[in-house]
């Protein structure tokens, strides 16, 4: 997939800062976050546990509440209070596939009802009939067989209760979709499959997606752009290819060394390169968020950018 | 039964499976060995049939519960204890429990008449009424009194445990209302009660409930509170599920075993609430026979070696029917417990 | 690796489960020598046996399970006198065994460690009881411990409590444990798939490190063969209960034989190529209550032969330290092509090998 081909921005997230707690206990989660999802990309959120990415995720979707700043759908503010309307509206277009295929389906409930929950909410218009033969369909999208509506979510394998989940999230048709680490918890083999679905059902049906992960080798195979994140701050804003083969900012560098590759010789050889955010002296200069190459920013002090930029060519 | 229904269905599948496999393979066991290292020709359908599984949850929880003999031999013997109960009075030849029997030959008062004499079968008390009919009657009294407390706890606790659980604004009222309920003791409260209202079946029940809703609902909260930020449940509020649906269809379903082991627990303790209440003197009077009446009854004669069977069968009931309750509630929660879903 | 220089030999090894009335043929006929000193991965999806197979080592089968076939014999000291693990049966036997001679380091931090005890306190509860050490020796040597793993200010951290750490700092603690008992063979059940990639890389270089300073045999558990490029000697690539492929890293990773091997390297994300789909195996493994007939794999292989249907393939060698059970290995095979991202593999193998 290369960049997107519309420039049209279906989501904005403006000067985003999530707090947890108040007073003393107060923890920053998310820090003054900015970026722009176009319209049928995929943008790739990555950074390690805490980072703060599954915080932006949910704050999209409104399961979280922001502290500052805006989140922008369509151009409509979607964060803080909202009227019904637009709440219904962004029930159907927004939704979320989850990380845990082993605690994101209810147990208790038969495929059938799981799947179909989402039609119950945004279209009570329809008959059961009508939902049933809908439910149907959303389970051959994802490449499973009908005959699994009546089955329950413990009867099946890891990665196909990531796709009955993927189902349940499809069936509104939504036109974004958050995707939370939706293969972190899947065995390799199975994380291709689940890959090649999301693949496919972006270039059937023009999803944008906002792809969070942690790591760095599977973004490159799916995001057309990746923004890396460490600590509630936005690091490094790129290209896929152009955040993979000329990264600047040092924990970019560290995440990329961190790629596992099949590959021994290569492994023995390699050395690790381990991020300290203590290497950033920001007493004097404030860090600013800088283009430094073509489409591609970073946040650094004006004598760090020099640095990095000398540093990548030499490289 | 379903889950035996559930074994034939998965069985049958796996048999479909097998001929599948078969069909080609079979066939191919008899050529000759040039051909056996051809390409097979490859089915992707095949690849993607999985074998349903047997595990069905409630056909596992039966099937735990019925593996514990002692549980099921004495859930038989409670449920025809409480069904003898109230079939009672519809036998031929029972006695009115509140008949002080007289001698129609003598015209004397049949007191304290040893078990199996004069036609009563326990014996009879000191005023001459049929001890096995006023057991009988006590014990239906008491069962009645414990079943409903139980039904109005659960039903009253569980809306309460579910709203506070559920609802974070109504935590902090909940919480204030259980310090309060749980500092009264239920001997104050039953005190009170027996002395506003003139005690009778219906004033014990409320008794027993006003503080009894509390604890299932704090205990329903803690549940509650496990379950509530799981992730299929942030999936359903994603996907806009009213609060409602999402506590009856997400919520409730993971409960009913505990719900259904609180309410095993609650019977005996209501019947043990009721005898002790009665027993100091403030239960039901001595026209509604209870098992605290008679327990109590017989208490007053127990010195007395050969009336002592006046406390001995209403305690026998008694301490059956409590101990029943509890080794089958018990039993029936490890059942529903799914690691012990394996064998 | 000589003969004589086995720590653990595995023989035919069949373990089967009871569950609800029915059969489990988790491990269907595993050999398997390890080496003294070596790492050995183990690879495989969910479902494969892999940590049924090390748990059995261990007697941490599960109460409706047991060995029903082969032998397993532990060889302490080389050349010496072997421990039949195979047939130890009660606890007794088994504490012998377990932590002092063979550890392990489980996938979730946070449920190994005790919540409510500091990590202090359960590493030196390891050092006790295995190194037969007391008070303040005990607690230096738990403080070297935590040096060791790479926790800084280990005074401070020894007096804190699980939750007070990060997953990674978690992992390094349990791996404190399990070399506080001083075993021979630690066994690492996925002790990375729960951490991000940064800090994985991290455990990983750590667990060499503590291989070269305690001497250990390190076997490790995985279903990510990127993994383990980095740190294994020797891997084995498991499939539904058996082992269908082992040879070296080098072996594996560049010339690997069996249809499983080949669509697990295919299909890591590392391998794809942007805009197009992904290598995948289609189906799910094999459902394992049933008799299988012929190679497991044959159901999901597009390029299974008929004979793979028919009977099961036994091991064929290409080197002598390299096996994998395919028929594709047979001289009458016919000749098939791996797919491209293992011949990119092998390319990339042979610029090496031109350019040192």
């Amino acid at each position: 997939m290369t960049g997107p081909a519309e420039k049209e921005v279906l989501l904005e997230v403006k000067d985003l800062n999530i707090t947890y707690g108040t007073g003393r206990r107060a923890y920053d989660a998310v820090q003054q976050a900015n970026f722009v999802i176009y319209k049928g990309e995929t943008f790739g959120l990555v950074g390690e546990s805490g980072s703060g990415k599954t915080t932006i995720g949910r704050a999209i979707l409104r399961i979280l509440p922001t502290s500052g700043g805006e989140i922008l759908y369509k151009g409509q503010k979607i964060n803080g209070r909202i009227s019904r309307a637009l709440d219904k509206q962004l029930t159907k277009e927004i939704q979320m596939i989850f990380q845990d295929p082993q605690s994101s389906l209810n147990e208790r409930a038969k495929v059938s009802y799981i799947v179909g929950e989402g039609l119950q909410n945004v279209r009570p218009d329809l008959s059961p009939a009508q939902r049933e033969e809908k439910v149907r369909q959303a389970l051959l999208d994802v490449g499973l067989l009908p005959e699994f509506a009546s089955r329950f979510p413990h009867e099946f394998s890891g990665g196909q209760r990531q796709r009955i989940g993927i189902a349940r999230a499809l069936i509104v048709e939504p036109e974004f979709i958050v995707a939370d680490e939706p293969i972190s918890a899947l065995d390799m083999s199975i994380r291709a499959q689940v890959l090649n679905l999301l693949r496919h059902l972006q270039k059937e049906r023009g999803i944008t997606y906002l792809f969070i992960a942690h790591d760095l080798s599977v973004m490159r195979y799916i995001s057309d752009r990746i923004a890396v994140i460490h600590r509630g701050r936005i690091l490094e804003l790129a290209d896929a290819e152009e955040l993979v083969t000329h990264p600047l900012h040092p924990y970019t560098r560290s995440l990329l060394s961190a790629i596992p590759m099949p590959d021994p010789r290569r492994e023995r050889q390699k050395t690790l390169l381990v991020y300290d955010p203590a290497i950033h002296d920001y007493s004097v200069e404030t860090p600013q968020w800088r283009q430094l190459r073509p489409r591609h920013w970073v946040l650094c002090s004006g004598s760090e950018a020099a640095q990095w930029l000398n540093q990548e060519e030499r490289s | 039964m379903l889950s035996f229904l559930k074994n034939i269905r998965s069985r049958r599948l796996e048999q479909q499976l097998d001929t599948l496999q078969q069909q080609g393979p079979a066939a191919w066991a008899q050529l000759p060995e040039n051909e056996l290292f051809t390409p097979a020709g490859f089915q992707p359908q095949q690849a993607e049939a999985t074998a349903s599984s047997n595990y069905s949850y409630w056909g596992s929880t039966f099937r735990a519960f019925f593996k514990n003999r002692l549980a099921v031999a004495l859930l038989i013997a409670l449920i025809a204890v409480v069904a003898f109960a109230f079939l009672q009075p519809c036998l031929p030849g029972q006695k009115d429990p509140n008949l002080c029997a007289v001698d129609p030959v003598t015209g004397i008062q049949y007191r304290n008449i040893a078990p199996g004499q004069d036609g009563f079968v326990w014996g009879s008390n000191s005023i001459g009424q049929d001890l096995w009919a006023r057991i009988w009657a006590g014990a239906r009294t008491s069962l009645t009194i414990a079943f409903f407390v139980a039904v109005v706890e659960a039903v009253v606790g569980i809306t309460a445990g579910v709203l506070w659980g559920y609802v974070r604004g109504l935590d902090f009222l909940f919480t204030e209302l259980y310090n309060i309920f749980d500092n009264i003791p239920t001997a104050i409260v039953l005190i009170l009660i027996s002395y506003v209202a003139t005690p009778s079946i219906w004033t014990m029940i409320l008794g027993m409930s006003i503080k009894g809703w509390i604890e299932m609902a704090r205990f329903i909260r803690n549940q509650i509170l496990i379950i509530r930020d799981r992730d299929y449940n942030v999936a359903s509020r994603c996907i806009g599920t009213p609060t409602f649906r999402i506590v009856v269809r997400n919520l409730l379903p993971y409960l009913v075993s505990v719900i259904m082991l609180r309410m095993a627990l609650t019977i005996p303790e209501a019947i043990g609430n009721e005898v002790f209440i009665t027993y100091i003197g403030l239960g039901l009077s001595v026209e509604t026979p209870s098992l605290g009446n008679l327990v109590n009854d017989g208490r007053k004669v127990m010195m007395q070696a050969g009336l002592r069977y006046q406390l001995l069968y209403p305690t026998l009931i008694l301490s059956f029917v409590t101990i029943a309750f509890y080794l089958i509630g018990n039993a029936f929660s490890d059942a529903a417990d799914p690691k012990n879903h394996l064998q | 690796m000589e003969q004589n220089d086995r720590i653990l030999s595995v023989q035919d090894l069949h373990v089967k489960f009871d569950l609800r009335g029915r059969v489990l043929h988790a491990i269907r006929g595993v050999d398997l020598e390890l080496y003294r000193g070596e790492v050995l991965a183990i690879v495989g999806e969910s479902g494969s046996g892999k940590s049924v197979f090390t748990k059995s080592f261990m007697g941490l089968l599960d109460a409706n399970g047991s060995i029903t076939g082969g032998t397993m014999d532990y060889y302490p000291t080389p050349g010496g006198e072997p421990v039949r693990l195979s047939c130890l049966k009660g606890e007794k036997d088994w504490l012998r065994i377990r932590g002092r001679e063979i550890a392990m380091v489980m996938q979730d931090p946070m449920t190994s460690l005790n919540p409510l005890k500091t990590i202090g306190e359960q590493i030196m509860e390891a050092v006790c009881l295995h190194q037969g050490l007391k008070g303040a020796a005990a607690r230096e040597k738990t403080l070297e411990y935590l040096r060791d793993v790479g926790i800084r200010d280990p005074e401070q951290r020894f007096r804190q409590y699980p939750h007070e750490f990060s997953g990674g700092m978690r992992q390094r603690v349990v791996i404190a444990i399990a070399l506080a008992c001083s075993p021979r063979i630690l066994i690492c059940d996925e002790p990375t798939t729960a951490l991000d990639v940064t800090i994985q890389a991290q455990i990983l270089q750590l667990l060499k490190e503590m291989r070269q300073k305690y001497h250990l045999t390190i076997v490790m558990i995985t279903h990510d063969l990127g993994v383990v490029a980095n740190i294994a000697d020797r891997v084995a690539v498991m499939y539904a209960g058996d082992i269908v492929e082992i040879g070296t890293a080098d072996e594996i990773y560049y010339d690997p034989r069996h249809p499983y091997t080949w669509a697990l390297l295919s299909s890591m994300p590392q391998m794809g190529v942007k805009g197009q789909d992904l290598f995948n195996i289609l189906g799910t493994p094999p459902n394992l209550f049933a008799e299988i007939r012929g190679d497991a794999f044959a159901p999901r292989n597009p390029q299974a032969l008929k004979i793979d249907f028919v009977k099961r393939p036994p091991y064929f060698s290409v080197t002598p330290t390299h096996k994998a059970k395919t028929w594709l290995l047979d001289p009458r095979a016919p000749q098939v092509e791996p797919p491209a991202a293992v011949k990119l593999l092998r390319k990339e193998a042979s610029v090496h090998d031109r350019t040192r």
